[in-house]
């Protein structure tokens, strides 16, 4: 078996508990790593912009998308970057475990 | 961080919202599954002492002081990472998790622990804090 990260889910229902209103909205995903909080959210919204800094973690993410999960942007940025030159305005911001 | 969220405001949209997510800054631990029962191997240290959690709680304290947010709602979960053994998630976390320290003590409690009952599952427990909050403009 290899390592599993949450197979609990614990996060996603923490994350929809939290928060029930996401049909529709754009989301500003920041710090999303190799996508595995994103995929798990990614279908129930209009649009998700997900960050990440890491070259090799982001390339991760690009390899393991699912197909179904093309609406998805995946950007290998830093938030700062993003932030200067960004006009775009989101509906919800993640600041996905983004310390 | 505190410039972060600052710039995180002024990407939001009104009626929007911030979710937050990260370690609540309690150390992790390291646990042994033993059929119904648990044992507790240890703390996971790292070589900073976790400061960073401590420096983005700070930065989100300042930025709600300032007013640019507000608490909707949160909560904690926790959040777990499986491995077959203890040598596997050290390995895991040697590769990952760059400044994670896992003293000498703890290595041994594992070791013991395999001797005792065989190489068997360990997981990586955290507390994880989540909060929804809300931009004021």
């Amino acid at each position: 078996m290899p390592i599993l990260k949450d197979p609990e889910k614990n996060e996603i229902k923490a994350l929809f508990d939290l928060y029930d209103h996401w049909a529709g909205k754009s989301v500003l995903e920041i710090g999303s790593g190799d996508g595995r909080l994103t995929w798990r959210y990614a279908n129930i919204v209009a649009r998700v912009l997900a960050l990440e800094p890491d070259k090799e973690t982001h390339a991760a993410a690009l390899k393991d998308r699912p197909s179904e999960m093309e609406h998805v942007q995946l950007l290998n940025l830093g938030f700062d970057e993003f932030a200067r030159k960004n006009k775009e305005r989101f509906d919800l911001a993640l600041l996905s475990w983004s310390l | 961080m505190v410039h972060a969220l600052r710039e995180i405001h002024k990407l939001l949209k009104p009626s929007s919202f911030l979710i937050d997510i990260r370690p609540n800054g309690e150390l992790v631990e390291f646990i042994r599954p033993h059929g119904e029962e648990e044992f507790f191997i240890g703390h996971m240290h790292e070589t900073d002492d976790y400061i960073e959690y401590f420096q983005a709680e700070a930065a989100m304290q300042k930025v709600l002081a300032e007013g640019l947010f507000k608490i909707e709602k949160a909560g904690e979960f926790t959040f777990q990472v499986h491995a077959d053994s203890f040598l596997e998630l050290k390995n895991f976390l040697d590769e990952n998790w760059s400044d994670s320290l896992i003293t000498e003590e703890v290595i041994a409690e594992a070791k013991r622990l395999d001797d005792a009952h065989e190489v068997g599952k360990v997981i990586l427990r955290e507390r994880v804090y989540i909060k929804l909050l809300l931009p004021v403009f």
